[in-house]
């Protein structure tokens, strides 16, 4: 009988592996296009991209860019809804509009045979849709009762609740649906919106898959002809930085079974030179399932099921949140636990070894998120939104690899020292009593509120 | 076609490879043919529980080393449990699939059981439960319906288990669990990406061939009694802000000829913005705020089902008739080419996108094997549905969805 090696194989010589590779170019127009060819398959994606988003929401109107991204599925220029939702369907098509604070997308993906008609697809969901005011009132009920169904999720409400309470009243800190706002938006508001996000001046077509370039500007000039770069709308400001003071926020919710707890800070736009050490910071606390979060609380107290943290930096600014769930008798050890875990990397104290690890994972999981055509495409969107150098993507894994223990050090420090932290726990009142005291230990003050409120 | 090579070591384990060096990166699923079908009344939720064991360490690999080890090369490593079976997967730069492989074959044969590890696991479980289950709205109801729908304990009850279970278990019955289950004869080893066939097939050998065999077990028979009478059933949610409806009927097994008709139905009826069900009842009548179900194919007892969401003011019992005229619809009316042939498109639209994930690959690979004894399984898939006609359809739609047949679950708000 063979004898088994108390060591792994020797591993083989690694193959080098580069971000592939982007041709942009410029139509007569203006518009930009960026052509990604991934040859593997015969499939591709169109995006057509948008620098701005919900930010344009009327305040008491929220949730109007919720309901565009739904209607702009309703019809084109060529097709009413059936039609085009049969036409899609007929060739395998997948459209999907999506409309974020600062951003939005219209992306279809095709088998490679259909790249005309994806484009040309893309280009009329975009800038030619119908948004018929009979979709509007379907629309309207359709998302009044997810809105519904969503303030029955408390974890969902959690997270929305410690964005209120980082970034306030600044559009990062809305929800996406309000009860009200959902009921206010009228045509006009859908219209007008469209009309300020789907500017040509402020958009970029992504193409990437089985494609050459000159095949897409072939297929542009063709079919998107009629499209003009020059700006179609009034001229609008970013948002001032967002602020916030530490506090604890206990949102009821009767009858929970568990209570969702989360901290949070402020952090920096993605444009800002910390993000990637703040990156690797995130990743050593709660980046996965060897983070200090997942080995701590999961594998050595068993207090929750799952527990990551993450960091999300959008145009004007961004947070790095933690969160979890817990049952009612867990509560006091978890925020014991969790609390410790963050005032511990608030200090700045990270090993070389963990600094290490987590370089070798970023560094070394980026060819996978980079390896389908999704993935590409969202790297690229992000490179043009947040204006990174065009060798971003090329360089990535060697700008990783010069983050020092220094730059972590600091990173962690700077932005999540105790005085940055908010906390939000969703439960019900009963246990959120019961752990009152533990809640007043954690700096600033403590609010409750109802769970719906921030949604009604 | 994908070139596949196949090969079973002397004790039984099967090891499939599919080469694709378009990254340098591979995925790996060893999928165990044990799943919650094999538990018993009062052993619910073992094969689970013991998926998240095989994480705690074994003779050379210490508790977390593992996921230290993965990620350190910007790796991926998880397991899931379904009734069927549980899957370990993982994906790793392509020069490092022997340390996988060896990690695997460490866990196969020495596993870390101790009071400790299994405490620590009874406890993230049970809190699994509470947050997937118990505090999710419809989450009883979802437990509830396969309990209705099934007469036998294999399939009536939930993957995760039941709650006084999972809390009884003990370290013997761990340790029995892992013996009955978890031999390389019941193992099925897929690895999809950037291969060396000689080398990995030299290392599976080297690693998992001294295995001995297990001893031999009685094959799984499970079959339910054909369902002769709609039983309709409701429970009240207080998690829920809307009603919701769940209607079961008794569906083929993999395996069967007509396996392939189902996942025709399936597409027509739920997949897509102009599938039927989604357009007249989500779009068109709004008497459903979200649809979804579909074929639920096992190698035993197996189910068609829909689960909906109503508006606040939506009828379960209204909404559940309309459901079987679009199933009776599929028996009076024949499914027209182009709608067949949109679904084909559809189906290969799915199945190209899919084939971008090598982890998802690795999956269904061994899947295929394990299910259908057939590594080719996958790539004859868009053939066979091709061949799909309507009076298929029809045949199908008449048989095996009977009015009589049914279950319901309607849900009521609090």
């Amino acid at each position: 009988m063979m004898t088994f090696p108390s060591s792994p194989p020797d591993a083989s010589r690694p193959k080098p592996w580069v971000f592939p590779s982007t041709v942009v170019r410029t139509l007569s127009n203006g518009v930009q296009v960026a052509v990604v060819r991934m040859p593997a398959l015969p499939i591709v994606t169109v995006r057509w991209c948008f620098l701005s988003g919900r930010l344009h929401e009327v305040p008491d109107k929220t949730g109007t860019g919720f309901l565009l991204q739904r209607l702009l599925r309703h019809g084109t220029a060529d097709f009413n809804s059936s039609d085009l939702a049969r036409h899609l369907d007929r060739r395998g098509i997948r459209l999907g509009t999506q409309v974020s604070v600062d951003s939005a997308v219209v992306s279809v993906s095709a088998l490679r045979e259909y790249l005309g008609e994806a484009i040309h697809i893309a280009n009329d969901v975009a800038f030619k849709p119908l948004l018929p005011e009979s979709a509007l009132a379907v629309e309207r009920i359709r998302a009044l009762q997810l809105h519904q169904q969503a303030t029955s999720q408390v974890e969902a409400m959690a997270n929305l609740w410690m964005s209120h309470s980082l970034y306030g009243d600044h559009p990062y800190g809305r929800p996406v649906t309000t009860r009200a706002g959902l009921k206010n938006a009228s045509i006009d508001d859908l219209r007008a919106l469209h009309a300020q996000i789907c500017d040509p001046s402020r958009s970029m077509l992504i193409v990437v898959g089985d494609v050459e370039p000159d095949e897409v500007v072939d297929v542009l000039a063709r079919r998107v002809s009629g499209l003009k770069a020059a700006p179609s709308c009034a001229a609008w400001s970013p948002p001032p930085a967002p602020t916030c003071q530490p506090q604890v926020l206990l949102v009821e919710r009767p009858g929970a079974e568990q209570v969702a707890m989360g901290v949070g800070a402020l952090t920096m736009p993605r444009s800002h030179p910390d993000f990637l050490a703040l990156r690797t910071v995130n990743h050593i606390l709660g980046g996965g399932a060897s983070s200090r979060l997942f080995t701590e609380l999961r594998e050595r107290q068993g207090l929750t099921y799952g527990v990551y943290s993450q960091l999300d930096c959008g145009l004007w600014g961004g947070d790095l949140t933690a969160s979890m769930s817990v049952a009612p008798d867990k509560v006091g050890r978890a925020i014991g636990a969790l609390s410790a875990q963050m005032e511990r990397m608030g200090t700045g104290d990270v090993a070389p070894a963990e600094l290490d690890a987590a370089t070798d994972y970023l560094v070394g999981s980026f060819p996978q998120r980079a390896s389908g055509l999704a993935g590409v495409s969202s790297l690229s969107m992000a490179a043009w939104l947040h204006q990174l150098p065009v060798s971003v993507w090329r360089d990535y894994q060697a700008t990783l690899q010069a983050i020092t223990m220094d730059d972590v050090e600091a990173a962690a420090r700077r932005w999540l020292s105790p005085d940055r932290l908010c906390w939000v726990a969703a439960g019900s009142p009963e246990v959120l009593d019961k752990y009152l005291p533990e809640f007043q230990t954690l700096g600033g003050p403590v609010q409750r509120v109802e769970m719906a409120s921030l949604v009604d | 076609m994908a070139d596949i090579h196949q090969t079973t070591l002397p004790n039984g384990l099967r090891v499939v490879l599919c080469p694709d060096d378009s990254v340098p990166l591979v995925a790996m699923s060893m999928l165990y043919d044990v799943g919650s079908r094999v538990e018993e009344a009062g052993s619910s939720g073992f094969a689970h529980l013991f998926e998240h064991m095989m994480f705690q360490g074994s003779r050379h690999v210490e508790k977390g080393e593992l996921m230290r080890r993965v990620h350190a090369l910007g790796g991926h490593a998880n397991g899931s449990t379904s009734r069927e079976r549980t899957n370990f997967y993982m994906s790793l730069p392509s020069h490092e699939l022997g340390l996988g492989l060896w990690m695997e074959a460490d866990r196969l044969r020495s596993l870390a059981l101790s009071t400790e590890n299994l405490e620590n696991q009874r406890q993230t479980v049970l809190e699994e439960r509470l947050q997937r289950v118990d505090s999710t709205p419809y989450g009883e109801a979802h437990v509830k319906i396969n309990e209705l729908s099934y007469t036998q304990f294999a399939y009536a009850h939930p993957v995760i288990g039941y709650r006084e279970d999972i809390a009884s278990a003990g370290l013997d019955d761990i340790q029995a669990f892992h013996e009955a289950w978890y031999r390389p004869e019941n193992v099925v080893l897929a690895i999809v990406g950037d291969v060396e066939i000689e080398r990995t097939l030299d290392q599976a050998h080297e690693l998992f061939a001294g295995l001995p065999r297990g001893e031999s077990r009685p094959l799984l028979q499970l079959s339910e009694p054909r369902r002769m009478q709609t039983s309709v059933h409701r429970v009240r949610d207080g998690l829920a802000h809307m009603p919701a409806l769940f209607v079961n009927h008794q569906a083929v097994p993999y395996g069967d000829p007509d396996f392939f008709v189902y996942e025709v139905i399936e597409t027509l009826l739920f997949r897509g913005p102009s599938s039927r069900l989604i357009r007249r009842m989500v779009i068109e009548e709004s008497t459903a705020v979200q649809v979804t179900g579909g074929y639920e194919a096992h190698r035993g007892p197996s189910l068609f089902s829909l689960f909906a969401v109503l508006p606040e003011d939506g009828e379960p019992a209204a909404l559940a008739e309309v459901y079987q005229l679009e199933l009776e619809r599929l028996v009076a009316e024949p499914v027209g080419e182009q709608e067949l042939e949109k679904v084909c498109n559809q189906l290969r639209a799915n199945r190209l996108f899919g084939r971008e994930a090598l982890l998802g690959r690795a999956t269904s690979l061994s899947r295929s094997v394990l299910y259908h004894n057939d590594a080719l399984w996958e790539q004859r898939y868009l053939e066979r549905i091709a061949r799909v006609t309507a009076a298929d359809i029809q045949r199908v739609a008449a048989r095996d969805f009977d009015p009589d047949g049914r279950v319901i679950l309607e849900v009521v708000t609090a």
